[in-house]
């Protein structure tokens, strides 16, 4: 029997029921952001949903297994990430589709002039990221859209949160360049 | 362009969510996919299997003649008896009862057979207090039924490290001493969880 970190408060998990119930809760939690963070790594929905299905199903695993998960959003994103790379050293082909060939769903109710208004503008940023190096686009996904802490950043990338802090500004600066 | 509004920008991203659809289709394939393992430990197969184990246990004994004491089969069947029990509470009664009188035996006589019956019969009651849940669950048990039930498991395992280290000192069959020692290492571990279960009433 070993410890798992839930909400915050140590608790042990024994049966089966706990550890469905706490895997629900994960990928309810994790399951849109890890889905989008997969699909603005590889630019292609269907290796997007592959991806997420494996990071969940190895969580599923880890869970079962009662192995110990301390701080679980950087724990999530660093078993996306890894797969991720798995993918980029196995694949030859990395195809580039536009964001336009995937039905995204906006997370409200929009008319249409502001639905092709939001599509341009996520058109534009999206290109601009694919320019710089994949190192940059992950530190900044993983902050401005994901939300990531930098020490949690340094546990995806298992950097130091210094060096998480000075890629994240050179990014920052890589993208700001193809705005000028 | 300054810092700020590129930041802005890349934060419409964020926008970007799979579709109900898309979201609904990883789920079912990795509800598919783990469904499987999960059926290999889940606690109703789990309880079916040592169920059935143990009724095994009991037949080949019966069949080879092993049962030389009414205690020896009394054991089995009270083990049969609280697998079968569907009340958590009832059950950890029964188990704990069950493994208090196997301290009382091997208290009297220390030998390795002893020493099993309480290995066995103190992780079954670990294992059923550890699924207990510690709001009471309605109709079955309540919080303060749970609460006295860890307290006397508690008081249980002191009584079992104290005989234990009596026992470890005295005996001079290596293997038994081994055996001892590696089971009061696991009962120190019941010990801390439990401890820890029962703090979680006073915070």
């Amino acid at each position: 029997m070993s410890i798992l970190v839930i909400d915050r408060e140590p608790c042990i998990i024994f049966f089966m029921k706990d550890k469905e119930k706490y895997f629900e809760k994960v990928y309810a939690t994790h399951g849109k952001s890890i889905f989008r963070f997969c699909l603005l790594r590889l630019h292609d929905a269907t290796l997007a949903e592959d991806i997420t299905e494996e990071t969940f199903v190895r969580i599923w695993k880890l869970i079962s297994e009662e192995k110990p998960i301390e701080n679980e959003k950087s724990f999530v994103y660093l078993i996306a990430r890894g797969l991720i790379v798995d993918y980029y050293r196995s694949a030859k082909n990395k195809k580039d589709i536009s964001i336009e060939e995937h039905n995204f769903d906006f997370s409200y109710d929009e008319s249409i002039v502001d639905k092709i208004d939001l599509q341009q503008q996520i058109e534009e940023v999206y290109t601009k990221l694919k320019k710089i190096k994949k190192e940059y686009q992950e530190v900044i996904l993983l902050h401005y859209v994901e939300d990531l802490k930098i020490s949690e950043i340094a546990k995806v990338l298992e950097k130091t949160e210094n060096s998480t802090r000075v890629l994240l500004h050179r990014a920052l600066a890589a993208v700001k360049k193809y705005y000028e | 362009m300054n810092e700020k509004t590129v930041i802005k920008k890349i934060k419409t991203l964020k926008r970007i969510e799979p579709t109900s659809y898309q979201l609904e289709t990883i789920k079912k394939r990795v509800s598919k996919r783990t469904k499987n393992e999960a059926v290999i430990i889940s606690p109703i197969v789990r309880q079916r299997v040592v169920t059935a184990f143990f009724v095994i246990c009991f037949v080949a004994a019966v069949a080879l003649g092993l049962y030389q004491s009414s205690f020896f089969v009394k054991n089995i069947m009270e083990t049969v008896m609280i697998q079968l029990t569907q009340n958590p509470y009832q059950k950890a009664q029964r188990s704990l009862t069950l493994s208090q009188q196997n301290l009382l035996i091997a208290q009297k006589n220390i030998s390795e057979s002893n020493v099993d019956s309480l290995i066995v019969s103190t992780a079954q009651t670990n294992a059923i207090l550890a699924g207990m849940n510690m709001n009471g669950e309605p109709g079955l048990y309540t919080k303060s039924d749970c609460k006295q039930m860890y307290e006397k498991y508690i008081s249980y395992l002191s009584r079992l490290q104290n005989q234990l280290h009596e026992a470890g000192k005295k005996t001079t069959d290596k293997n038994l001493k081994g055996k001892v020692v590696n089971f009061r290492s696991v009962v120190s571990q019941y010990h801390q969880q439990a401890d820890s279960r029962l703090e979680a009433y006073q915070t």
